[in-house]
């Protein structure tokens, strides 16, 4: 069993159920792991406030299967899991011996607006 | 307009004009969460500097200058064209109002916020009313 096999197996094993949306396109659900990127980054712990109101530092990192391929959407493409969403920052993909192994990228997750008055 | 209810007043202003429909127009730094993507624009206003002194000499009447920040955030696929266009158009309805001065810097981008920034202020100057100062 290769190492995309391998990898692949344990993403099915321990992810959570995600799905793609690039415009109207919808992927199929699959496996992908999110990990919270704030223990990284030590000083990230305190929101930090803007003109416009709070603003959450919630990054994560995602690695997915290479049947995936977050490369390929375009910048406005966002990933889903359950109700929340996530926006990609950062996306690339990992190589051995010149074939795919899996995807990885950071995502934020996306805080919709509030319908507030005054 | 009234010293106590200024900020409210131009709030309420630049919403009920037609061109700021789709502009969200509200207090500087809201006790919220901010919208990761902007969709739209928006314009934040705040108190920027007050000054009450006496209007004549031995006279218990004052007179305020007040100067307010409108500050205009345009989300990055709008383009930074749009703060002045946005900014015109502050000033358009600003004209018939009194306004002793209206002013812009220089357009930015603010990374936290992730949208083209134009600092504008309007400053203000008039005789306060006694019972604006007196608490109620």
């Amino acid at each position: 069993m290769n190492a995309e096999h391998i990898i692949k197996k344990q993403i099915d094993k321990i992810g959570s159920a995600v799905t793609l949306r690039d415009g109207d396109w919808v992927s199929v659900p699959y496996k992908a792991i999110l990990s919270p990127l704030w223990r990284r980054k030590s000083t990230n712990f305190e929101n930090s406030v803007t003109q416009l109101g709070i603003t959450k530092s919630e990054y994560y990192l995602y690695i997915g299967s290479s049947d995936h391929n977050i490369t390929a959407l375009s910048q406005d493409a966002m990933l889903e899991m359950g109700d929340e969403e996530f926006e990609f920052k950062h996306r690339d993909v990992v190589k051995a011996f010149d074939k795919i192994v899996y995807f990885t990228g950071i995502v934020r997750k996306i805080r919709r607006e509030a319908d507030d008055e005054i | 307009m009234r010293f106590n209810t200024l900020l409210n007043e131009l709030i309420l202003l630049i919403k009920n004009d037609s061109y700021f429909k789709d502009i969200k127009v509200k207090y500087s730094y809201p006790s919220r969460v901010k919208p990761t993507r902007l969709s739209r624009s928006y314009i934040t206003l705040g108190l920027s500097s007050a000054e009450i002194i006496p209007a004549y000499v031995d006279s218990d009447d004052k007179t305020a200058s007040i100067t307010v920040f409108a500050d205009i955030f345009v989300p990055e696929k709008s383009g930074s064209e749009k703060n002045s266009e946005i900014f015109m158009n502050l000033c358009r309805v600003f004209m018939n109002t009194g306004i002793t001065g209206i002013s812009a810097g220089r357009i930015s981008y603010d990374k936290n916020v992730q949208a083209f920034l134009l600092e504008t202020s309007i400053s203000f100057n008039g005789l306060l009313e006694r019972e604006e100062l007196e608490l109620e």
